[in-house]
């Protein structure tokens, strides 16, 4: 696992995101945040919170509720030489920017022979549990990956996203930032200064032998306490995170599950044609005459998410579904 | 004028092509010129162009055949022309394994593929062909319910790696899919751990002797207290190295003297007496049983038989005996004395034609003129080869054996 050397401080992944955008925008003028409730509010979420102090209302901008305006704008402004940052609340909205990311951002380098650049980061969140209902709390990084033209970042710790961060907006190409909304105040070591984390580099979290849990996202956390648990009953879980979705770290996939000879793959998209599926399919192609057991994979449930605190924490993997699938894969169940 | 399809040359060094398909069938008009078939070579594919106008027919070679360059495998034929009657009789000359049977190019490389013998092989045809092979196959190999095994697709290449049979295998998964770990286990079992050569040369020359010597056995206690008494008496002079088997040794090779039959051996329907009384121990070592061997041991002294002893046994632990350590032995004496074993039989050390098994000398309760007394005793076992040596001679034998370790006299020394 690739931890921040010397004396990291611990912070929260939203500090951590607020760092990585407050460095990149001193870096570099071209750097600007349009979204709803960016500016003063610092977002619902408390992530910006104090950037429009540094740099003023021309360069965190509020905006007026309208998705596919802000996004088509930013695709403009990029396609024009700025690099902005937009945001875009729930996860679930990025449907209302697709026109203006999967046929604009994403095509435009291509179409115009090379001539034009998107560098433009889509921030929003994914993940469910949080009370919030059908429209607010899907995960759709699937949609985005699907895409050729944009890449995918899902990172797990605070460490990774402002890394992951940094590295998104120096990208000349649109890049989707999945941030988990019940992440950001989860705490991690974060060093002092400058760093990045290049794209398509996957992350062991945890070495182990006997089973390799594929997690992205929020659910790394949950491989994590899933791959405690399966410890104790003698069961030695690997944990990797692919930290991006688009470019895929499909070697280190690979070879983690060549080693375990067993693979599970969580992802808090929805299961159908998801994240899981790709993820699940590169390992049983490039592990499988190494494979003991069909890899499986484990993603939301097939519903709409419900907004019944009871039933909606059945839709995700938590760390006992994730320990029973492994120890069924290891025979120990 | 019927015109013939052979197999083409498309290289200057090919001598056979395989017919990957036929592009018009048998009974199909063809026009010259349209392509007919495809024949792959080492090094291309490609499409060969009909011959001639007419009705494909004769067609003798099937897709995936290998076929020698030149050779006929079909005819064209113009309305009312059949296939001249010498290309009937000489179609596919073929490879031919068995002068008697003939067989396609692709059935004998199946065949060799599967280790099948072709005169096994049946056809209903004019030589065997693909599926006589597979039809033959078929019924050979072995049935899992027409199913494929289920199993891991780890387990399934280790296995093949091991040359492990699925088949022979359980499976410890979900419904009775073999896991990694099967194959494993079953490695684990179907590979001991290596014999050396020397246990395997001990193995099968026991194994030989067992089964083709008719053993018999004579059981005599002795008592042991004059040769208990005879060592003490050596060790206060000094002389620490005789062991016991040294006095057994020299008083052998005394007994062996007078009866020469017992140092004999059963060679091609008849007895051969030995020139030389050589006596071989055996001793246990890392890897195995090894039998060194005294050789003259009735014209050694005590403290000569003692010096080779020691040297012999050394050389044995040490894995250095030569050709000439263990060879010429007449007779054997095996004694697990030290072991604490009182008694035992032993296997006869071919070709030789008895083996004395020693047992430990242990103070025992005996009645001596027909008091109760408390003497070192000693149990041998004499193990014989009927061939050679019957049960009273070898008795006698046994006997003057006892006598001497009873009554040691006149050895010492």
């Amino acid at each position: 696992m690739s931890m921040p050397d010397g004396n990291a401080r611990v912070i929260t992944f939203a500090q951590a995101i607020n760092e990585a955008l407050a460095e990149e925008m001193r870096r570099d003028e071209r750097v600007f945040i349009i979204g709803e409730d960016v500016a003063e509010a610092g977002t619902p979420f408390k992530v910006l919170s104090g950037l429009v102090q540094e740099f003023g209302r021309d360069r965190v901008i509020d905006s007026p509720i309208s998705e596919p305006g802000i996004t088509g704008l930013s695709v403009g402004a990029a396609m024009t030489g700025m690099r902005p940052v937009v945001d875009i609340m729930f996860g679930d909205f990025i449907t209302l920017t697709m026109d203006q990311i999967v046929n604009q951002a994403a095509k435009i380098h291509y179409m115009s022979g090379g001539k034009l650049k998107v560098p433009m980061v889509l921030r929003t969140t994914l993940g469910a549990t949080r009370r919030s209902a059908a429209q607010h709390s899907q995960s759709l990084h699937a949609w985005l990956s699907h895409v050729p033209g944009l890449k995918v970042v899902v990172p797990s710790t605070p460490y990774d996203a402002k890394g992951l961060m940094k590295t998104a907006i120096r990208d000349d190409n649109p890049v989707a930032f999945f941030e988990d909304k019940l992440m950001f105040q989860d705490k991690g070591p974060v060093p002092e200064g400058e760093y990045t984390i290049p794209f398509g580099v996957a992350d062991i979290k945890r070495e182990g032998t006997d089973i390799t849990l594929v997690a992205t996202s929020s659910m790394v956390q949950v491989a994590l306490k899933a791959a405690e648990m399966l410890a104790e009953t003698g069961i030695s879980a690997e944990v990797v995170d692919p930290r991006t979705t688009f470019p895929l770290d499909k070697e280190r996939l690979i070879k983690s599950a060549i080693k375990t000879s067993r693979a599970i793959i969580i992802d808090e998209g929805y299961e159908r044609y998801g994240v899981t599926a790709e993820l699940a399919s590169v390992i049983a192609d490039g592990a499988f005459y190494y494979l003991d057991a069909p890899v499986k994979r484990m993603g939301a449930m097939d519903v709409p998410v419900p907004f019944s605190p009871v039933l909606e924490d059945l839709t995700v993997p938590t760390p006992e579904t994730v320990t029973h699938m492994a120890k069924m894969l290891c025979g120990k169940l | 004028m019927p015109k013939e399809v052979i197999m083409p040359a498309l290289g200057m060094s090919q001598d056979s092509g395989v017919l990957v398909a036929w592009l018009k069938q048998e009974g199909d008009s063809v026009v010259e010129g349209e392509p007919l078939m495809e024949i792959e070579t080492d090094k291309v594919t490609v499409e060969i162009e009909a011959p001639a106008s007419g009705t494909l027919a004769h067609v003798t070679a099937a897709a995936g055949e290998e076929i020698p360059v030149g050779q006929t495998i079909a005819w064209i034929l113009a309305p009312g022309e059949s296939v001249p009657e010498h290309a009937a009789l000489s179609e596919a000359p073929a490879v031919s394994v068995m002068a008697s049977q003939k067989i396609s190019p692709v059935a004998a490389r199946m065949a060799r593929q599967h280790d099948v013998d072709v005169d096994q092989l049946a056809t209903t045809g004019s030589r065997i062909t693909r599926a006589d092979v597979e039809a033959y196959l078929e019924t050979k190999l072995p049935e899992h319910d027409g199913q494929r095994i289920p199993a891991s697709p780890k387990a399934r290449r280790l296995a093949k790696e091991n040359g492990i049979d699925l088949a022979e295998l359980t499976g410890s998964g979900p419904d009775g899919a073999i896991l990694t770990a099967d194959v494993l286990a079953s490695r684990s079992e179907s590979q001991p751990p290596p014999v050396s050569r020397a246990w395997r040369i001990m193995a099968h020359r026991l194994e030989e002797s067992w089964r083709t010597i008719p053993h018999f056995y004579l059981r005599r206690e002795v008592d042991a207290s004059r040769l208990v008494a005879w060592r003490a008496a050596l060790m206060k002079r000094g002389i620490e190295k005789i062991t016991y088997t040294d006095l057994l040794v020299k008083l052998v090779a005394q007994a062996l003297h007078q009866y020469p039959q017992v140092n004999a051996m059963w060679l091609d329907d008849t007895i051969v007496f030995n020139d030389h009384i050589n006596i071989g121990l055996a001793v246990a070592v890392e890897d195995g049983l090894v039998v060194p061997v005294i050789h003259d041991a009735d014209r050694c002294s005590l403290a000569e038989l003692a010096s080779r002893r020691e040297t012999i046994v050394a050389r044995a632990h040490d894995g250095k005996l030569s050709l000439d350590d263990i060879q010429g032995g007449t007779f054997t004496i095996s004694n697990l004395g030290m072991y604490g074993v009182d008694s035992f039989s032993a296997i006869v050390n071919p070709p030789q034609a008895a083996i004395l098994a020693v047992g430990r000398i242990a103070d025992r309760a005996v009645p001596v003129n027909g008091q109760l007394t408390i003497r070192p005793q000693m149990t041998l076992n004499l193990s014989c080869d009927h061939r050679v040596v019957d049960g009273a001679r070898g008795a006698k034998f046994l006997d003057t054996l006892a006598e001497l370790i009873e009554e040691p006299l006149g050895l010492l020394g």
